[in-house]
């Protein structure tokens, strides 16, 4: 049921960050909305609801996006793997630090797609107004990254309540 | 000396005629009544002032409540009706824009002279840092993948990528996306790469060509993808280094990919069509 959930929600941000907000001035450069949810299932749930969310992500996200395959993909497995290991030594209930958490998943999907465009890329070079796009990623990701986390932690609450009243019920 | 019946028909004469002088005098006094007609009117007046004025304001609620409410009714209609052509209004108007749209792109269509897939954007990129949208047109239209990308104000893109109903398109402005090019004044040739913030980068022009803010930038054709002359965008800026060989030219695309909704797929000529 988690996995559906995340899996609806991830299509909602999708088709929402695919049709309405590239017309939307100011946010057409807004950083990417699934690196919350994934942050908050590699601090907050279990492997096993995890990892195929993760999956499903990248392959979403590959699927739409101007890059190759892949690339998406392991983004996301990286920066799923990097959070588990530092929510071993870190407390995860500080707002301060998860939005740094939320700041540093969005650093690293940059650095990620700037090493791609860099390196790898067949035309490879690094687009023009890069360095604003960053600014402007890292500003939104610090505003509202820990909002987000905040409702998906709300909505992930809910659903675990619901799901229990449904089998007590049962 | 007068018998019972007598009496009886005498006291009906006075009294008759008593009424009828009392009626004739007051008949030529036409003035208020004293005394106890006074009293009377000052005790039942206010009652019936009361009684009168609730009956008229039980009777303008009630009418006015059927009166209200048929306006009511009326009003709604009126709203519906005024939705509705609201709704029309908008309606014929995307309509007329649509029209001019498709009639561009058909003119176009029959200016390169090859048959083409009009199709719709239906989504962008999720990334800011690629810059691809999703038309609806795909394979079962004919839509392959490398085909170039028109609309009437110049070269969108290129397919990337195509499932039965549906195409991935590069636009110019991707960082991945090359295009030759030249300068439709001084024919000076380069790739037109792109630099995503809505604008591309005129790469490898030679420093000895002259080219000035405002120069047109069309598609030369060599790259046998995009046809010859079609308009890409016009020099916004220009930069010559002291050092180097090349120019540094932005080029600003006459197509406005904010707005973009519809667009030409252009199948590419094989060798077979050119026999």
């Amino acid at each position: 049921m988690t996995v559906l959930f995340y899996i609806l929600v991830s299509l909602c941000l999708v088709l929402v960050k695919t049709t309405l907000i590239p017309g939307v001035p100011l946010f057409e450069k807004f950083y990417d909305l699934l690196i919350p949810i994934i942050i908050y299932l590699s601090l907050f749930r279990s492997k096993i609801e995890g990892i195929p969310i993760v999956i499903f992500f990248g392959l979403i996200m590959d699927s739409l996006c101007g890059g190759p395959m892949g690339l998406y993909m392991a983004t996301y497995i990286w920066l799923y793997i990097g959070m588990r290991w530092a929510a071993q030594f870190l407390y995860t209930g500080s707002v301060f630090l998860l939005s740094l958490a939320v700041v540093i998943g969005v650093m690293f999907e940059i650095l990620v797609l700037l090493g791609y465009m860099a390196f790898l890329a067949p035309s490879a070079s690094i687009p023009v107004d890069t360095l604003g796009t960053v600014i402007l990623q890292i500003l939104w990701a610090l505003i509202t990254g820990p909002m987000i986390l905040v409702i998906i932690g709300w909505a992930q609450k809910k659903l675990d309540l619901w799901r229990a009243k449904i089998f007590v019920d049962l | 000396m007068f018998s019972k019946q007598m009496a009886i028909i005498i006291g009906l004469i006075v009294l008759i005629t008593l009424s009828i002088m009392l009626l004739s005098l007051s008949s030529r006094q036409p003035y208020p009544a004293h005394g106890a007609g006074r009293l009377a009117i000052a005790l039942v007046s206010p009652f019936q002032k009361l009684i009168s004025h609730t009956s008229r304001f039980m009777r303008d609620i009630w009418e006015h409540y059927f009166f209200l409410a048929s306006v009511a009714e009326e009003n709604e209609r009126l709203r519906r009706e005024a939705q509705k052509a609201f709704e029309l209004a908008h309606r014929n108007e995307e309509l007329l824009q649509a029209n001019n749209r498709l009639r561009q792109l058909f003119n176009l269509g029959q200016e390169l002279e090859r048959p083409v897939v009009a199709a719709q954007v239906v989504g962008k990129d999720p990334s800011p840092w690629f810059q691809t949208i999703l038309v609806d047109k795909g394979r079962d239209n004919g839509v392959e993948i490398g085909f170039p990308v028109v609309n009437p104000q110049g070269v969108v893109g290129l397919v990337v990528e195509a499932t039965s109903h549906y195409a991935k398109v590069m636009l110019i402005t991707d960082p991945n996306s090359s295009v030759d090019a030249v300068v439709q004044k001084s024919r000076a040739r380069g790739i037109i790469k792109g630099g995503t913030s809505g604008y591309c980068v005129f790469n490898y022009v030679l420093r000895k060509h002259d080219l000035n803010v405002g120069d047109s930038v069309i598609s030369s054709g060599m790259d046998g993808v995009f046809p010859k002359g079609m308009p890409i965008g016009q020099v916004a800026e220009i930069v010559k280094k002291e050092a180097g060989i090349f120019q540094d030219v932005t080029v600003t695309p006459y197509v406005d990919f904010e707005r973009l909704e519809e667009v030409l797929v252009v199948p590419l000529k094989t060798s077979a069509d050119a026999l």
